[in-house]
């Protein structure tokens, strides 16, 4: 019997082990035709590998009116770390301004398929109005590696049909 | 013998027989409010028109199918013989009933399904009573929705165009709507992906059914893409098809009683409550929060707020008194129709034939090829919302022989004007139109011309596309420009007058996708070798305010210390006078004339009269004394000068015409 070379072998678990956290596919979403309306603003997010357990981060924003402030979060499980972080709130951004936010994402690197959500919200004062209109926000998404199905329930056949079960409550 | 022997045979088999199996199926449903986003109170709704299963739950095979009614509540007979661990099943489907198929699935294309308790061992011939049960809230991370409450918003919208107002016929194709996708709601066909946080928006589901009713009953040319409120410069075609969606939400809310319908509301599904769940809002009555922002026949919510004001009325239960708005939405159409069913029959019809299809064809497709009247009271609707389908104040002008007067100057934008002109009755289409100005120019003289939007909004509050043609005082092309301005506007600059003359600008589009929209125009002269140019300071003059405006006449160094004389008049500038000599004067002499020459340096006109300064130039001003009458407001003063040669002796030029209207 022959024996995996060590090299070999080394190579298989150091890929083994990096494989999780190599993000395997970025995609940011792009809505297509016959989409919600968005707040009034432009936003767009980048993201690119930066190493094997790190992604490359740059949200966009701009206001479509003058904005009294823009601040960009993360809803992202995955990340464990955040480095290099340009701030993520200004003051006073102009109609047409945009507000850029830059980030180095460190993944945990169990979270393959997870999402990272990328909120921007802001508070707009626009001209001519006293009190300033509520505070908007978008999301936009880095999916690192594969999604997972979202289906929310244990699936079931029904007559050869495939149906996610809600089980209801009785309610008398 | 025989008799026997067939009677044991029935003993060796389990008996069959019916039974009914009945209950009630609801959904936990999230209620929310234009100020107060989610509010915390989630009352239990019927599942309605739901498809519904009986199945033996050891093996998931169907006993028997019917579906749930307007109540939630169901009876279905079993045939069935012996005992079966029974389970009823409602679909997220409602196929069964005919007429409004729907389907809500995940995005892996599973239907949802919610289940009773299996019942297990149950004799088939006893009937079943399941109570009611209710599907609880679906869960996709910390977001919340609940694919029976997307059902109902499909069968609501069904319901609104198959009712009898509208009197669609059933879709060819299902309704699918899928949840929970991504982070943006969107429909591609008639299939409708929800975000995952959007399974309780109720008016983002219906915007989006509009979409897939939009792809199934009539014809969008919307090229898709991101859109916002308070965005009056997107494409016209995306608007409309993002306008009219947004309205249908609001006309199926308010379709089956929902209280306060007409707004948008986008807000988050965490399961947090109040205010701060609101993520985009707006109202359909007054536009709010982006009321100040919002107009023209771009901006999709101008849109949606327009064709809303069509279709409510004093009667609609929201928090603003009567109609507000010059439309009301009870009107009799004629032929036993609905507004909304008027409004459905431009959707099916003109609308869904028109290329290119903006708003505009909407108000187009409300006059032909049937005719739903209240033309005055709809244009007032629409020119509420900055889309102006109306001849302009300067109409006709649609020939060089029927220009319009415009005074060049850098202050004198002309108001806002329309590419809009129907003679008809009703008054549409008015595609097609075109604006002529005249101007008088000395010879020598350089010409610009331009177009902007209405107010030099940045954000255009249009969807015009002006082009602009200069002509000579013989009508022959000097000049044309389709870009040049800013953004689609036109500028036409660096031409130059070869003789004193009238000559004309003409506003027009070349657009097939922006056939209407408003515009304002200035013309600039500039002054070159002899030509004089005179150019008022202000555009009006106020009789509450009284004051004065400068007149400005440049003749260049060459006429240095020359007498001039400004002449007034109260009759406008064309067809203008001739000058001793022959030299035509742009301005048609009156008793005004008379006056100004008679007192040319008093107090109302100083310095009228007298020479021009060592660099050709000079400042005559018209005062307007306080306490002058109101009859004089509307009034036009048109002023012209005169260069003469040393002593008088002749007319050596004759300057452009300068205009200041008289104003409360």
């Amino acid at each position: 019997m022959r024996a995996v070379p060590v090299f070999v072998a080394g190579a298989i678990l150091g890929g083994l082990a990096l494989r999780p956290s190599a993000p395997r596919s970025l995609a940011v979403r792009i809505d297509p035709p016959g989409c919600k309306p968005s707040p009034p603003f432009a936003f767009e997010v980048r993201a690119a590998p930066a190493g094997p357990r790190a992604v490359r981060l740059e949200a966009a924003v701009v206001p479509f009116l003058d904005a009294e402030e823009v601040e960009v979060s993360l809803d992202a499980p995955a990340v464990v770390s955040i480095a290099g972080a340009s701030p993520p709130r200004a003051t006073g951004v102009e109609a047409g301004e945009p507000f850029r936010w830059r980030a180095t994402l460190h993944l945990d690197p169990r979270e393959a398929g997870a999402r990272v959500l990328v909120h921007a919200r802001m508070r707009f004062h626009p001209p001519g109005r006293a009190a300033e209109i509520e505070g908007a926000s978008a999301l936009r998404e880095v999916v690192l590696g594969d999604p997972p199905a979202a289906v929310p329930g244990p699936v079931v056949w029904v007559g050869g049909v495939e149906t996610v079960d809600v089980p209801a409550v009785p309610v008398r | 013998m025989r008799a026997a022997g067939l009677a044991l045979a029935f003993l060796a088999l389990p008996a069959r027989a019916n039974f009914v199996v009945s209950g009630q199926f609801l959904y936990v449903d999230r209620e929310f409010t234009f100020d107060g986003g989610y509010t915390g109170i989630e009352p239990n709704l019927p599942v309605r028109f739901a498809d519904v299963y009986v199945v033996n739950a050891s093996n998931q095979s169907v006993l028997a199918q019917g579906f749930t009614d307007a109540t939630g509540n169901f009876s279905i007979a079993v045939t069935g013989a012996g005992t079966a661990s029974v389970q009823v099943r409602c679909f997220s489907t409602s196929l069964l009933v005919g007429g409004k198929p729907v389907r809500v699935e995940t995005t892996g294309g599973a239907a949802y399904s919610t289940s009773s308790p299996i019942f297990p061992n149950w004799n088939l011939s006893t009937n079943l009573s399941v109570g009611a049960l209710l599907a609880p809230k679906v869960f996709s991370g910390a977001q919340q929705g609940n694919p029976f409450n997307l059902l109902d918003m499909g069968l609501r919208a069904l319901e609104y165009v198959e009712g009898p107002s509208l009197g669609a016929p059933p879709p060819a194709l299902i309704v699918t709507l899928r949840w929970p996708g991504g982070s943006g709601s969107f429909t591609s066909a008639t299939t409708v992906t929800m975000a995952v946080d959007d399974g309780y928006d109720d008016a983002v589901a219906l915007h989006e059914v509009g979409h897939v009713l939009h792809f199934l009953y009539s014809d969008s040319d919307s090229p898709g893409g991101a859109h916002s409120f308070s965005q009056s410069n997107q494409d016209p075609r995306l608007s409309f098809g993002e306008g009219w969606a947004t309205f249908f939400a609001g006309a199926v809310r308010k379709s089956y009683g929902e209280p306060d319908p007409g707004f948008y509301m986008d807000a988050n599904n965490d399961g947090s409550t109040g205010p701060g769940t609101i993520q985009l809002r707006m109202r359909f009555e007054n536009g709010f929060p982006y009321d100040l922002s919002t107009g023209g026949e771009a901006d999709e919510g101008a849109v949606f707020c327009a064709l809303w004001d069509v279709i409510d009325d004093a009667a609609t239960p929201d928090p603003f008194a009567g109609d507000d708005d010059p439309f009301d939405g009870t009107l009799g159409i004629g032929g036993g129709a609905t507004v909304e069913g008027a409004q459905w029959s431009v959707f099916v019809g003109p609308v869904a034939a028109a290329p290119n299809l903006t708003i505009a064809d909407w108000w187009n497709g409300w006059f032909a090829p049937t005719d739903f009247g209240d033309a005055a009271e709809l244009a007032a609707v629409f020119a509420g919302w900055k889309m102006r389908f109306a001849n302009d104040a300067v109409e006709p002008n649609g020939s060089l022989a029927a220009a319009s007067s415009i005074t060049p100057g850098p202050n004198f934008w002309s108001p806002v004007r329309t590419l809009y002109f129907s003679a008809a009755s009703p008054p549409a289409p008015g595609t097609g139109d075109q604006d002529h100005y005249r101007f008088f120019v000395p010879g020598g003289a350089t010409i610009e011309v331009e177009t902007r939007y209405p107010g030099a909004n940045p954000d255009a509050e249009t969807f015009c596309d002006p082009a602009l043609t200069l002509y000579s005082p013989a009508g022959a092309v000097l000049a044309s420009a389709e870009r040049g301005g800013t953004d689609r506007n036109a500028r036409i600059a660096g031409a130059t007058a070869a003789a004193d003359g009238y000559y004309a600008a003409r506003v027009h589009t070349n657009s097939a996708v922006r056939p209407y929209g408003s515009y304002e125009v200035r013309v600039l002269l500039g002054q070159v070798a002899t030509a004089p140019i005179l150019t008022a300071a202000a555009p009006t003059l106020s009789v509450s305010g009284g004051g004065s405006v400068a007149l400005s006449l440049s003749a260049g160094l060459a006429q240095s210390g020359l007498p001039y004389l400004v002449l007034a008049s109260a009759s406008g500038d064309f067809p203008g006078a001739v000058a001793p000599g022959g030299a035509l004067v742009p301005l048609n002499p009156d008793l005004v004339t008379i006056l100004a020459l008679s007192e040319p340096n008093a107090s109302v006109f100083s310095g009228f009269l007298g020479n021009l300064s060592i660099v050709g130039t000079t400042v005559a001003t018209v005062v307007l004394p306080p306490g002058v009458g109101p009859s004089v407001v509307g009034a036009q003063l048109t002023f012209a000068a005169l260069v003469f040669s040393p002593g008088f002796a002749s007319v050596q030029r004759v300057s452009s015409a300068a205009t200041v209207e008289i104003v409360p």
